[in-house]
C-alpha cells in the first residue's frame, strides 16, 4: 500500500485529509509542521507528500526547497494544498516542480484522484528507471 | 460746550471714518463739529500739535483738519511729524488758515493729494463736501485693502496646499499648508521648482502643454502626483491645476491635497479583504470536506463523532471570525458604541478565565487588588483581557502572569508570558489585522485578536502596547481609573 505524508497544522483539516485518503485505500502518516515532516521522512520515505503552504515555522515552500536539495527526498512528488487561492502561488508551486496544487475547499474525490495520480506518476517513473538499468 | 482735547470724541451710531480736528481755540473745534455733524463721522479733537500726535497714536484716522496758527508746535511743524511717521504718513491733512499769501507755497511743498487747504472764514458747505470726498476715498481704499487682505489670508491659511507656479515651474508663492505638507519653509520653497520637489520617478508635469490645454477660462487639470518632503519622505497628492493669464505675470494655480493616508487606508482595506477571505476559506474547507464525507454514509461511529467535532469547532471558528470582523469594522468606522462605567477589574479577569481556561500545561499567576476600579466599557475590557490571554496561551510558554495596578492616576493591566516573544520583523505591524509572525500557530487564531484589542483600547480612551525584556513578553493595557 502506498504511503502519503500529510503536512498540515490545522487538526480538523488533517483529520479530514487522513479519513478521505484512508477510504481511498491509501496509508497515511501525518505531521503538523515541516520540521516534524522531515523527521518522519527520515524514518520512512513516503510515496507522496501532501503539503500545506501556510505552516507555522518553516513554510511549505521552504520544505519543498529543502527536499529538492536532498538526494534522498528530491524525487518524492509533492502535492501542495492551500486556502490561499492567489494564482501566483500555483505558479510558484509549478516552478518548483510540484506535482499538483490544490486550493481548499477540495472535494474528497478530487483529493484522492490527485494523490493517486501522484503515486502512479512516481511508480511509472520508478518502472522507467528500472527498465533503463 | 465740550472739553478741549477729546480723544474718545463723539461717535454717532453707525459712524463712518474717524476725523481728527486740531485747533487751539475751543470755539473753533465746536464750530467744526457742528458743521461736520451731518456727515455722521467719528470726530475727535485736539487743542495742540502735541495732543494731535497723541490722538494719532490712539486712533486710526481717515483725515486731519488742522489750524495752522497754534502756539508751541504750529500746524506745519505738526504736519512734518505726521509725515515722518510711517504709520501716519498717508493720512491726508486739510489746513485751515486765514489768508496768508506767504504760506501758500508751503502747501505746494507737500505731496499732491495728501494735503489741501481752506481759507478762513470758510463756507460750511464747501468744507463738508471736501471732507466728504476725502472720507469717501479713505473708505474705498480701506475696503480694497481689506478685500486684498482677506484674499491673501484665504490663500495663506487655506487648509489645503496652494502654490502659484510660474511658466518655468518655479514656485512663485506657496501657502502654509503646502509648507507643512512638504516640510519646507516658505523661503526655501520659493527657490525651488515643481521638478525639484517631485518624486524622481514621477513624470514631469508638462507646463507648456498645460498652458495650451488650460487657456480656456474655467479649465482645470486633475492628476495624482508624488512629491518628496525636505527629508525625502514620499507624499501622495491630488493636484488640481488652473492657469491664470494675468497681464505680465501669467501663472498656474496648483491646489495640492495630501492623500497619503487615504491611499494607505485603501491599500490596507484591500489587504484586509484578501486576508479575511483567506481566513474564512480554511473553516469553510473543513466544513464542506466533512459534509462531502458524511454524504458517502459509510463512516463508523468513532469517525462520525470526529466529523461532528470538526463541524462544531470550525463553525464556531467561523462565527467568531465573522463577529471579530464586524466588531473591527465597526470600530474602524467609529460605529462601535462604548459605555464608560466603573468596572471592577478583578471580576472581569475572573470571568474571562472561566470562559477561557488556561491549557493544562500553562500556570497562571494573578496579582490583582479587588479594589481596582477602571472607568471603561465592561464588554470591551472583557474582550481585551480575553484576547490578550488567548494570545499568551497560544504563543507564550508555561507561565502567564496577570497584574493590575493604579499608576499615574490611571489603571494598567499587564498580561505577560515567558514565551519566545514577538519576532522583530512583526513588531511594526503587531496590532494590524492578520499580522502574523513566522512562528504563529494557526489553531483557532483569526489574526484579528490584537487588532481588536488595539481598536477597543483606543475606543474606550485607553491604549495597549507591547514590550519584551528579561525573557518575558508583556502586553500592557492602560485605562482611566474610576476613583
Amino acid at each position: 500500500m502506498s504511503l502519503v505524508l500529510i503536512v498540515e497544522d490545522e487538526p480538523d483539516m488533517r483529520f479530514l485529509l487522513r479519513l478521505t485518503l484512508e477510504r481511498g485505500e491509501i496509508e497515511v502518516n501525518e505531521a503538523d509542521t515541516a520540521e516534524a515532516a522531515l523527521d518522519l521522512m527520515e524514518a520512512r520515505l513516503p510515496d507522496v507528500v501532501l503539503l500545506d503552504v501556510n505552516l507555522p515555522g518553516m513554510s511549505g515552500f521552504e520544505l519543498v526547497d529543502l527536499m529538492l536539495s536532498s538526494p534522498a527526498l528530491a524525487a518524492v512528488p509533492v502535492v501542495m494544498l492551500t486556502a490561499d487561492a492567489r494564482p501566483e502561488l500555483a505558479e510558484r508551486a509549478e516552478e518548483k516542480g510540484c506535482f499538483g496544487f490544490l486550493a481548499k475547499p477540495i472535494s474528497p474525490d478530487a483529493l484522492v484522484a490527485a494523490v493517486s495520480e501522484a503515486i502512479t506518476g512516481r511508480s511509472d517513473e520508478g518502472a522507467e528507471s528500472v527498465t533503463s538499468q | 460746550m465740550k472739553s478741549l482735547t477729546d480723544l474718545e470724541g463723539t461717535r454717532p451710531a453707525g459712524a463712518r471714518a474717524t476725523v481728527l480736528l486740531v485747533d487751539d481755540r475751543n470755539e473753533n473745534l465746536v464750530a467744526l463739529q457742528e458743521i461736520l455733524r451731518p456727515l455722521n463721522l467719528h470726530l475727535i479733537t485736539a487743542i495742540s500739535g502735541d495732543d494731535a500726535l497723541k490722538a494719532l497714536l490712539k486712533n486710526e484716522v481717515a483725515l486731519i483738519l488742522m489750524d495752522v496758527q497754534m502756539p508751541n508746535l504750529d500746524g506745519f511743524q505738526t504736519a512734518q511729524f505726521i509725515k515722518d511717521l510711517p504709520r501716519t504718513r498717508h493720512i491726508p491733512i486739510i489746513f485751515l488758515t486765514a489768508i496768508n499769501k506767504d504760506e501758500t507755497h508751503v502747501f505746494r511743498g507737500y505731496t499732491a493729494g495728501a494735503v489741501d487747504y481752506l481759507f478762513k472764514p470758510f463756507d460750511p458747505t464747501i468744507l463738508r463736501s471736501k471732507v466728504a470726498v476725502f472720507v469717501d476715498l479713505y473708505e474705498k481704499s480701506k475696503a480694497l485693502q481689506q478685500s486684498e487682505e482677506r484674499f491673501h489670508k484665504a490663500f495663506v491659511n487655506a487648509p489645503i496646499g496652494v502654490a502659484l507656479v510660474g511658466l518655468r515651474g518655479n514656485l512663485m508663492e506657496v501657502n502654509h499648508a503646502l509648507c507643512r505638507m512638504l516640510e519646507y519653509s516658505e523661503s526655501e520653497l520659493a527657490t525651488l521648482t515643481l521638478r525639484e520637489i517631485s518624486h524622481p520617478d514621477e513624470a514631469e508635469i508638462d507646463l507648456s502643454f498645460l498652458r495650451r490645454r488650460l487657456a480656456k477660462e474655467g479649465a482645470v487639470d486633475h492628476r495624482e502626483q508624488r512629491f518628496l518632503t525636505h527629508e525625502g519622505v514620499e507624499v501622495d497628492t491630488l493636484v488640481s491645476i488652473s492657469y491664470v493669464q494675468a497681464g505680465d505675470h501669467p501663472h498656474f494655480i496648483l491646489q495640492i491635497t495630501d492623500i497619503t493616508q487615504k491611499k494607505k487606508l485603501e491599500e490596507f482595506r484591500q489587504r484586509f479583504v484578501a486576508n479575511a477571505a483567506h481566513e474564512l476559506r480554511t473553516p469553510v474547507a473543513v466544513i464542506s470536506g466533512t459534509a462531502a464525507l458524511l454524504r458517502k454514509g459509510d463512516l463508523d461511529s468513532e469517525q462520525l463523532d470526529r466529523c461532528m467535532l470538526a463541524l462544531d469547532r470550525q463553525t464556531q471558528r467561523l462565527v467568531r471570525l465573522v463577529d471579530s470582523l464586524l466588531d473591527l469594522t465597526r470600530l474602524q468606522e467609529g460605529r462601535f458604541e462604548v459605555e464608560l462605567v466603573p468596572v471592577r477589574v478583578a471580576d472581569v479577569v475572573t470571568s474571562v478565565l472561566e470562559a477561557t481556561p488556561a491549557p493544562d500545561n500553562v500556570t497562571i499567576e494573578m496579582d490583582l487588588s479587588s479594589e481596582l476600579m477602571a472607568l471603561t466599557d465592561a464588554h470591551a475590557l472583557d474582550q481585551m483581557v480575553g484576547n490578550l490571554l488567548v494570545n499568551a496561551f497560544r504563543y507564550g510558554g508555561d507561565l502567564v502572569t496577570i497584574q493590575g495596578e493604579a499608576r499615574d492616576g490611571g489603571i494598567i493591566i499587564t498580561v505577560s508570558d515567558d514565551g519566545e516573544g514577538v519576532p522583530e520583523e512583526l513588531l511594526p505591524r503587531l496590532f494590524e489585522p492578520f499580522a502574523r509572525g513566522k512562528t504563529s500557530v494557526k489553531v483557532g487564531g483569526s489574526g484579528l485578536g490584537l487588532a481588536l484589542v488595539k481598536s477597543l483600547a483606543e475606543a474606550t480612551g485607553g491604549d495597549v502596547y507591547y514590550e519584551n525584556g528579561d525573557g518575558r513578553s508583556t502586553f500592557t493595557l492602560s485605562m482611566a481609573s474610576a476613583r
